[in-house]
């Protein structure tokens, strides 16, 4: 049975969605809850017409901070480490993810963030048991355990996608990180009536309910049952194999693992497969490192995901502080940025799934979003226009961001040398997020000093300043891009543009390299 | 000697060392009922402003208590005057009346220390007259006037302190006047925990239980239809 899509690419494409989704939600549910965290903190502050509130037991026995600034401040501290954690994470998760079963990690990623959540925000409210040490220790763990997801997630959906149609299905599909947090934001608002506690239980434990599905449910590659995609991204059932030849040993921690050899092969003959034993071994991180395009992705993920993370983060401050919107309607409004990343991946992923290049996509969509920033800099406080235009800056900037984390890391993870080994995908996914979030790191630190030293203009400076650096990072892989690409067509003032056929090809690339050398001289 | 002759001889020799004001005190060491209070026998021959009070407003006048027929059964004691009666504490004869009590009269008693919380509850008090010595609990702003004489302190109308000093209680709280110069922010009806932060109760249990039987069904289900077909090569 010959399938493009089974059902197994219909439950993968949902609880991978899904599993990234709740890590998300419980990962907003610190954010949205830190006021309320403060409160339980400290003790009451003192208006003109109270001296202290009494009764004390009622109003100021907690004294872990005297007052709420140093509670806002120690809660910046526990985003900084979560960042860094995460951002550390990653590169250790990606390995992880390669030569461990994927499946496993996610699960136990899952399950493993999830209590030490609910470690953070239930255990330690319930016993009372209020100490810095022990909440950023348990924050610095909830940050490795986070980065399970991205890596396995995207490497999972990698595996069952090919490269044709894995633009349009990846930009749909990185909308579950705002599902995540629309979904984290709404279930905090249910229950943070009772308290944050039971915010927390309600998002971690969501978390810890996924991660025991995706153990049992989750089938992490096609060739898990059986399935092998052939050149024409069609899915056979590979029954004329004998799969019991098959060295599997997913489960084992050896690195050096025996696979079948590659997929056209075993299509054209019945070869005796234990002549052609390829190994494949899941590579190292300079390997992965060193594969083309890797380094550049990642140093312009890094500044990238500064503008995307900073953007986001401290827009309510900045509608909030230059046009006195309310906090809640400021935070309404990042909701039409994710909706803009979402649409912006998704026709930025269709586009270059249809050009076969990615980076023709990316570089012009940069380039469009630095006067986006501008406009939106300058523009009023009028809560449609200011939507629309996040809207725009959200699919330039957030569509880009996507379509790097997403759809171009699998390709890098699946190209040239490594075409056909699965055991890169995780790798080079977590090399490029962890990049991208130290870049974030950099960004929290950097937009509140240039905010308060230089006001919020230069800060849109800064994000244009840091976009340009972006576009010049991928700018090499845009040139060679476009040269491939103009190899591949030719204009005839008669005929007009036409692609080339490969019967041609030979002869008009050398008469078209004559014309091009002739151009340049 | 035999024991119970001792322990006789004992008792004679104390009963007769003993002034005759201390028997009486071994009676307010006993348990007060509001009608012991009311019909105990105090050395307070003056008339007293409780009685006046209680002629004057109608009210039925019980002993040295006087008493306000609210329902067809029910008898709030309003004012009680314990001049003379030996008192070294108060808690005990008003521990039964505390909201209830309008005036009371402890002077010409040999009281020990007078704390502010020793009056915690009486915040329907007007009329409080202590032996010179003490102040009104609660200090000169706790009452709008205050009459000092050779023989008495008397506290006159207290202040409702919640008002007068313009308090705002914190959020989802509101004030509440506990003893005369005492006030405090309580939880409103429905809010709880520290600061009143917390309103309502999460279904734990409900929750729990929903959560791990739709996690077993989902993982039961999803493992019938895609890793059931897994193939275990070894």
């Amino acid at each position: 049975m010959r399938r493009k899509v089974t059902f197994y690419h219909l439950f993968v494409f949902i609880l991978t969605f899904l599993s990234y989704s709740f890590f998300h939600a419980a990962r907003k549910t610190f954010s949205n809850v830190k006021s309320t965290i403060s409160e339980e903190w400290t003790p009451t502050f003192n208006n003109e017409t109270v001296n202290t509130t009494k009764p004390y037991a009622l109003w100021n026995k907690r004294h872990l901070f005297e007052n709420d600034k140093d509670a806002e401040i120690f809660l910046g501290v526990l985003d900084a480490t979560f960042l860094i954690s995460y951002a550390v994470g990653l590169y250790i998760s990606g390995m992880v993810g390669d030569r461990l079963d994927m499946r496993k990690v996610l699960a136990f990623g899952m399950c493993s963030s999830a209590l030490s959540i609910f470690i953070f925000g239930c255990v330690l409210e319930w016993v009372h048991f209020y100490n810095k040490y022990v909440y950023v220790t348990v924050w610095v763990c909830n940050g490795l355990l986070q980065s399970t997801g991205w890596p396995t997630v995207v490497a999972v959906m990698g595996n069952w996608f090919g490269h044709t149609s894995r633009g349009l299905v990846l930009g749909l599909w990185s909308a579950c990180a705002s599902v995540g947090n629309i979904m984290g934001a709404f279930m905090v608002s249910s229950v943070l009536d009772y308290g944050y506690d039971y915010a927390f239980l309600f998002t971690s434990s969501i978390l810890f309910g996924g991660g025991f599905i995706i153990l049992f449910g989750l089938v992490s590659t096609p060739t898990e049952v059986g399935l092998k995609e052939n050149s024409n991204g069609e899915f056979i059932k590979s029954y004329n194999i004998d799969t019991s030849r098959t060295t599997f040993i997913q489960d084992d921690a050896d690195v050096d693992l025996t696979d079948q050899a590659d997929a056209p092969l075993i299509e054209d003959s019945d070869i005796d497969i234990s002549e052609v034993k390829v190994e494949i071994k899941a590579i190292s991180f300079c390997q992965a490192l060193l594969l083309p395009g890797v380094i550049l992705y990642s140093l312009s993920y890094a500044f990238l995901k500064l503008v995307n993370y900073s953007f986001f983060f401290w827009l309510p401050f900045y509608l909030v502080a230059s046009f006195n919107w309310k906090a809640t309607l400021a935070d309404q409004i990042s909701i039409w940025y994710d909706v803009g990343g979402i649409i912006g991946g998704t026709i930025a992923g269709v586009v270059s799934d249809l050009c076969k290049h990615r980076a023709v996509v990316v570089v012009p969509m940069l380039i469009l979003s630095i006067p986006a920033l501008f406009v939106y800099g300058n523009s009023s406080g009028v809560y449609s226009m200011n939507a629309f235009l996040m809207g725009v800056t959200g699919f330039f900037i957030g569509g880009v961001a996507n379509l790097i984390s997403a759809a171009i890391s699998a390709d890098l993870g699946q190209q040239g040398p490594i075409k056909g080994n699965n055991k890169a995908l995780a790798t080079v996914t977590g090399i490029v997020d962890g990049t991208g979030s130290v870049g974030a790191a950099i960004g929290q630190i950097l937009v509140p000093v240039i905010q308060t030293k230089l006001g919020w203009k230069s800060v849109f400076i800064f994000f244009m300043i840091t976009i340009f650096l972006t576009t010049v990072c991928v700018f090499p892989i845009f040139i060679r891009e476009i040269r491939t690409i103009k190899s591949q067509f030719t204009y005839r003032w008669n005929i007009g543009l036409q692609r080339k056929s490969l019967l041609e090809d030979n002869n008009i690339e050398q008469i078209s390299d004559q014309t091009e050398s002739e151009d340049i001289q | 000697m035999d024991f119970p002759i001792l322990t006789l001889k004992i008792c004679v020799v104390f009963l007769a060392l003993t002034p005759a004001e201390n028997t009486q005190s071994w009676d307010t060491a006993r348990k007060f009922s509001s009608e012991n209070v009311c019909s105990r026998i105090c050395k307070n021959e003056n008339v007293s402003f409780l009685q006046l009070y209680c002629v004057e407003n109608d009210l039925e006048l019980d002993g040295h208590c006087c008493k306000n027929r609210t329902k067809p059964v029910a008898l709030d004691i309003i004012g009680i005057d314990l001049r003379g009666c030996n008192l070294s504490d108060i808690k005990e004869p008003i521990s039964s009346m505390l909201s209830t009590l309008i005036i009371l009269s402890i002077e010409e008693n040999p009281l020990n220390q007078l704390k502010d919380s020793d009056f915690h509850g009486l915040t329907e008090m007007r009329y409080l007259s202590l032996p010179p010595t003490f102040q009104c609990p609660g200090g000169s702003e706790a009452w709008s006037y205050i009459n000092k004489t050779n023989m008495s302190i008397i506290c006159n109308n207290q202040v409702d302190l919640c008002s007068v000093h313009n308090v705002t209680c914190p959020s989802n709280s509101f004030c509440n006047n506990t003893a005369p110069g005492l006030y405090e922010c309580d939880c409103k009806p429905g809010y709880y925990g520290y600061k009143c932060l917390r309103k309502g109760n999460f279904p734990t249990v409900q929750f729990s239980i929903g959560l791990a039987v739709s996690t077993v069904v989902i993982s039961i289900f999803l493992w019938i239809f895609q890793r059931r077909h897994v193939k275990k090569n070894l």
